[in-house]
C-alpha cells in the first residue's frame, strides 16, 4: 500500500485543482509519538464564478477525518467543528496551525514520517473530487493574524 | 460576575505584564489558583505544596487536540529551552481536560515528545473540575459523533470522541504557588522568560 502511495504522488507538483478550486500547499503535520490524531493544511484558491465549498477530505492513514476550525476567542481557544468550509469567489482560504484545519483521527502511524508525501482526497460541493499530495511536516507555525490580541 | 471574569483576567494579565516590563515585582494575582492534589505522569500524585521553591507554569489542554495544544507546547518547550540555566528551578504542569483518555501514563509517553520534565496532571472529571475551577478557567465539549463532514473509512460508527474548547491562560506561578500572572498563547515568548527569571530569583 505504502508503494502505491508513493508511485502515484511523486509527480512533483504542488498544485492541483478541480473544477475552479485549486489546492496548494498541502501538508500534514507528523503525528507526535502516541498522539490518536493529527492535522492537515492547505491553501483553496476558487477562480471561479460561484461560491463553492470543501465538504470532506479522505485519508488513507486515517479512519475518521473531520473539518475543524479553532480560533482565540477571549481568554478561550475554541475549537469548533465544521459542516464544510466555505470558499468564496475569488478568495483563497487558508487552512492552517491555529485555523481551519482537518482532523486526521485513529492513524495509520506507518504512513506518516517526515518528508514522506501521502495522498489525500479532497471532496467539494460543487466542483466534485481532487487527489491531493501532502507532505508530512513538523510541528509548523501558527498563523498571527489569528493568534494576536 | 461571570461574563466580567474574562474582561478582568485580560486586565490582570496586562497590567502584570507591564509591570514585568518596568522589571517590578509581579502582584499576586488574589482570588485565583490554589492547592491541589491529582494523579500524574511522574506515576504519582503531585500537590503544588510539593513544589514549593520552584516556580510553576500551568495550563490546560488535552492530547486529542490536533491544532492548538501541540503549538502551545511546543511554544513552552522553546521556552524552556531558552531558560536552561533555571530549568531545574521550573516545573511545567500541563493539566488535561480530557482525564478519560489522557492517563497519566499516556501523558507521560505524550509529553516526551516535547520535554521529558513536563507533568502531566490527570485524575478523574471532578478532580479536574476542581483545579479548573480554582484557576477560574472555563472549557466546553462537544461529541465529535454530531458532526456530519466526518469521513469514516469503514462505514462504523465512531468510539466516543470529544472536543474541547477551553481557557488558554498559561499561569504562572512563584515559589509560594501563588499565581503572579497569566500568559496567551501569543505572547511573546521574551516577556515570559522575563516574568519566570524574576520569580526565580525572588527569595521564596
Amino acid at each position: 500500500m505504502t508503494s502505491v502511495l508513493i508511485v502515484v504522488f511523486s509527480l512533483g507538483i504542488t498544485e492541483v485543482s478541480a473544477g475552479d478550486i485549486e489546492v496548494k500547499n498541502a501538508w500534514i503535520r507528523l503525528a507526535l509519538s502516541g498522539a490518536r490524531v493529527t492535522a492537515g493544511f492547505a491553501d483553496l484558491v476558487n477562480h471561479g464564478v460561484q461560491k463553492d465549498a470543501l465538504i470532506e477530505v479522505r485519508a488513507p492513514f486515517a479512519r475518521f477525518v473531520s473539518l475543524h476550525d479553532s480560533r482565540v476567542e477571549g481568554d478561550m481557544v475554541v475549537m469548533e467543528p465544521q459542516e464544510q468550509i466555505e470558499l468564496p469567489v475569488g478568495k483563497q482560504v487558508r487552512l492552517a496551525p491555529g485555523g481551519l484545519h482537518i482532523m486526521f483521527r485513529q492513524l495509520d502511524r506507518g504512513v506518516l514520517e517526515e518528508g514522506r508525501e501521502v495522498g489525500l482526497v479532497f471532496r467539494f460541493r460543487d466542483a466534485g473530487e481532487v487527489s491531493v499530495r501532502a507532505v508530512v511536516k513538523g510541528l509548523g507555525e501558527m498563523t498571527h493574524h489569528r493568534m494576536k490580541h | 460576575m461571570k461574563k466580567l471574569l474574562p474582561a478582568l483576567f485580560i486586565l490582570l494579565a496586562l497590567k502584570a505584564s507591564w509591570l514585568s516590563a518596568e522589571e517590578e515585582r509581579l502582584p499576586v494575582l488574589a482570588g485565583v489558583g490554589g492547592d491541589f492534589t491529582a494523579p500524574s505522569s511522574l506515576g504519582y500524585p503531585v500537590t503544588l505544596d510539593a513544589m514549593r521553591g520552584k516556580v510553576v507554569l500551568l495550563f490546560f489542554g488535552y492530547t486529542n487536540c490536533p491544532d492548538v495544544c501541540p503549538l502551545t507546547l511546543s511554544r513552552v518547550t522553546n521556552l524552556m529551552g531558552q531558560l536552561k540555566d533555571y530549568r531545574s528551578d521550573i516545573e511545567v504542569l500541563f493539566v488535561t481536560l480530557d482525564p478519560e483518555h489522557d492517563t497519566p501514563a499516556y501523558l507521560k509517553k505524550y509529553l516526551q515528545n516535547f520535554d521529558s520534565r513536563f507533568i502531566g496532571v490527570s485524575g478523574n472529571r471532578e478532580q479536574i473540575d476542581r483545579i479548573v475551577s480554582l484557576y477560574k478557567a472555563r472549557y466546553t465539549r462537544k461529541a465529535e459523533q454530531q458532526i456530519t463532514t466526518r469521513y469514516n473509512r469503514y462505514g462504523k460508527s465512531a468510539d466516543t470522541f470529544y472536543i474541547y474548547s477551553h481557557s488558554q491562560n498559561i499561569y504562572l506561578l512563584d515559589k509560594r504557588g501563588r499565581v503572579r500572572s497569566l500568559f496567551y498563547i501569543g505572547t511573546p515568548l521574551e516577556e515570559v522568560r522575563k516574568s519566570i527569571v524574576g520569580l526565580v530569583n525572588e527569595s521564596s
